[in-house]
Order: C-alpha cells, then sequence, then structure tokens
C-alpha cells in the first residue's frame, strides 16, 4: 500500500502558464471573427422587435443606419430622436442631406444596392417611420431593412 | 568568435500583450450581427392616377392605433393572419379569392412560341419582350414543378397603417406575411431541389435563375397604402 503514498515533502512544481498566450489569443481571435466594430454610439434606446423571417444583409459595406428611440441622456427629456451617425434630430429632415452626403461617399455602381438599416425602438409609432420612409423615397434610397432580431418561428 | 549564442527572447509579456488586444477588441466591438426584413420602397411617380384593382383581387390587412388587425373586413388575431396569406395564394375557387390561373404545359409552350413570335416580328415593342420573359420562366416553372396555379396578375396584399401603430405590431405583420410567402416557396424547392429557398444564392447564376422561377409562381406583392391619420379612427 505504501507503494502509493506520495512524498509530501516534495514541493508540488507550479502551473505552466507557457500556453497563456495561446489561450488568450484564441479568445482574441474568437471575438474578431465574432464581432463588428462599432458603428457609432448609441445616443438614443433601441429596444430591438424579433422576427421570425429575420435574414441578415448581405453586404456590410453597404449599409447606413438609421436609430429611433427615446433619448438615453434623461436629462434632455423623454422624447423619441432620430440618430444619423453621431448627431441627433428631433424629427425626420435632417434624414434628405444626411442621405445624400452618405451616397455620394460611394461609386456610382453600389448606389442602387446601398440598404438603409432601420433601427427603431419596438413602441416607437409607425408615424415617424412613415416620414423616414417618405424621405428616404425622395432621395430615391430604396432598399431598406427593418432592423429585427431573430424569432424562433411561431407554430401557428 | 565564429558562433555567439544569440539569447532568446522572452515571451513572458506575450499574455500581457494578447490580454491587452483582447480587451481592447471587447470594447470596440458589439455583438449584434446585421438582420432583419428587407424591404423595397416603391419609386416616387408624381401625379400617379389611382389604380383601380377588384376587390377579390385584394388581401386588405389593416392596423389600427390600438394595435389591432383587420383582414378582409374581418378583425383577426395576428395568428390568423399567416394561414389568411395563404389562403390567398392557395384556394379552391371563390367568389372573394382571387380567381387563380392554372398554368399548364400546353398553355405556357403555347405562349411561349406566340410571344416568340411576335418579339421577332416587333423587337421593339417592350410588352412582347416582357411577356415572352414571364412565359419563359413559367414554361421553365411548369417543366420543375408541374402544372400549378398562380395569383392574377394585378392580385396585391394592401398593408395599411395607422400612425399610431406601433413599430412593433408593423414588424409583426409584416413577418407573418414573409413567412407565409417563404413558407410557400420553401415547399416548392425543398420538394424540387431538397434546398430552402433562402438558401438559393442570387451571386451563382444557375440559383439565380432558379430564385426567378420561383418568385413567378409565389410572387411577393406587398403594397404599402398610406396610414391613416391618428384622428381618424
Amino acid at each position: 500500500m505504501s507503494k502509493f503514498k506520495k512524498d509530501k515533502s516534495k514541493s508540488q512544481p507550479g502551473v505552466s502558464t507557457a500556453s497563456l498566450p495561446d489561450i488568450v489569443f484564441m479568445l482574441l481571435f474568437f471575438f474578431m471573427v465574432t464581432t463588428t466594430m462599432k458603428e457609432v454610439t448609441k445616443q438614443v434606446e433601441v429596444r430591438p422587435v424579433k422576427a421570425s423571417e429575420s435574414q441578415k444583409i448581405r453586404k456590410k459595406s453597404l449599409v447606413d443606419y438609421i436609430y429611433v428611440g427615446a433619448l438615453l441622456d434623461k436629462s434632455k427629456g423623454n422624447a423619441y430622436a432620430i440618430q444619423l451617425d453621431d448627431q441627433l434630430y428631433p424629427d425626420e429632415r435632417g434624414i434628405q442631406s444626411w442621405k445624400t452626403e452618405q451616397l455620394e461617399k460611394r461609386s456610382q455602381q453600389e448606389r442602387g444596392d446601398v440598404v438603409t438599416s432601420l433601427k427603431i425602438d419596438k413602441k416607437a409609432r409607425m408615424g415617424v417611420v412613415s416620414k423616414i420612409k417618405e424621405e428616404l423615397r425622395d432621395v430615391n434610397a430604396l432598399k431598406i431593412n427593418y432592423s429585427a432580431n431573430k424569432d424562433i418561428r411561431p407554430t401557428y | 568568435m565564429a558562433k555567439r549564442q544569440i539569447p532568446e527572447i522572452n515571451a513572458g509579456s506575450m499574455a500581457d500583450i494578447a490580454f491587452l488586444l483582447l480587451i481592447f477588441f471587447l470594447v470596440t466591438t458589439t455583438m449584434d450581427v446585421d438582420q432583419g426584413i428587407s424591404a423595397v420602397l416603391p419609386q416616387k411617380i408624381e401625379n400617379q392616377s389611382p389604380i383601380v384593382i377588384k376587390k377579390r383581387n385584394i388581401l386588405v390587412v389593416k392596423a389600427n392605433k390600438f394595435d389591432m388587425l383587420m383582414v378582409n373586413g374581418e378583425e383577426t388575431p395576428l395568428e390568423g393572419l399567416y394561414q389568411k396569406t395563404r389562403e390567398f395564394y392557395v384556394h379552391a375557387e371563390n367568389e372573394e379569392l382571387p380567381s387563380l390561373i392554372t398554368i399548364t404545359p400546353g398553355l405556357a409552350k403555347e405562349k411561349v412560341l406566340t410571344f416568340k413570335s411576335w418579339h421577332e416580328q416587333r423587337p421593339e415593342i417592350q410588352a412582347y419582350k416582357d411577356s415572352l420573359e414571364e412565359w419563359t420562366e413559367r414554361y421553365r416553372a411548369v417543366e420543375i414543378f408541374g402544372a400549378y396555379q398562380e395569383l392574377p396578375k394585378n392580385a396585391i396584399i394592401s398593408f395599411q397603417n395607422d400612425n399610431a401603430t406601433s413599430y412593433e405590431v408593423y414588424v409583426a405583420v409584416r413577418n407573418e406575411l414573409e413567412r407565409a410567402i417563404n413558407d410557400m416557396r420553401n415547399e416548392l424547392t425543398l420538394r424540387a431541389w431538397n434546398i430552402k429557398f433562402q438558401d438559393l444564392d442570387p451571386d451563382k447564376l444557375e440559383e439565380k435563375e432558379k430564385i426567378k422561377i420561383v418568385r413567378r409562381v409565389i410572387p411577393q406583392r406587398v403594397a404599402e397604402r398610406a396610414p391613416t391619420k391618428n384622428a381618424e379612427e
């Protein structure tokens, strides 16, 4: 029996940390692959809607974002605002000039494929959404995407 | 002095550097992927005259300011919309629903030949060219799926919401319409090619052709009417 007894007097060797960089690099690559760069700092609260038919946008480089939601900075009140890049607008009037500017950044061939992704709070009213859509139609930016998180398919 | 031992670079700080990079990425990136329901807005046309469509050829979906739904004049819960949409596309002859056109191999072939000869005689007329294209697609569809029934050309789903309808309900309705249409398309593609409609890649020429054919059989025609004003209802 004593054959298996360990010699208690010997000190335990320290855990080797040689593989720690590898582990951390692995984590790093995982995050680099699965995440995307932040487009802007959100200044409005957007509680996303859910939809079972939600699909990924194919070309990420050809997407512009419009955010609609209540202001995160509660000291400015509870009103809904539209955020375009880092600018906040109380109504839809800033959209046309912003969108035209965005389209001009792209080459002629790409312009028709640019998608405007609407990230809108679920409790927003359709009045503001309709107005945004009208503005986009005015500048002939017709492809839109109602941003929605993937939901499980209902059974009914 | 021929060979000098080069000291090994100390890799002890490698972990720290990697951690630093990791933390940088954690802070600057977001997890959420870009996904959603795509739509194409109608082009702006000045002074457009209203189009008259027979009542039976429209599936009228309305959402009011209380987020309640009405489908063809009947109050319907969101759960019922899927079934009604499918019914609009596929149903037995019924006076209140559009009369479907049965496309048979014989009919498709005949039409293709007719429009082909017309197009050859008058290549400048766009309508002949379009019709030829349409019927060629239908002919291909009949070859693949067998005889099928198609919605008449002017049949549409009309969706109208109120200015006070919540965005959540609006997206839910669009989603249900999309789901019904996607399911019908998937049934076709799964049967014929054992692939889901969404998995067809428009960048591949052959699959692009398939997408066109499926879209011809199950067209997605959702038109949005100008929203009702809050005060009206």
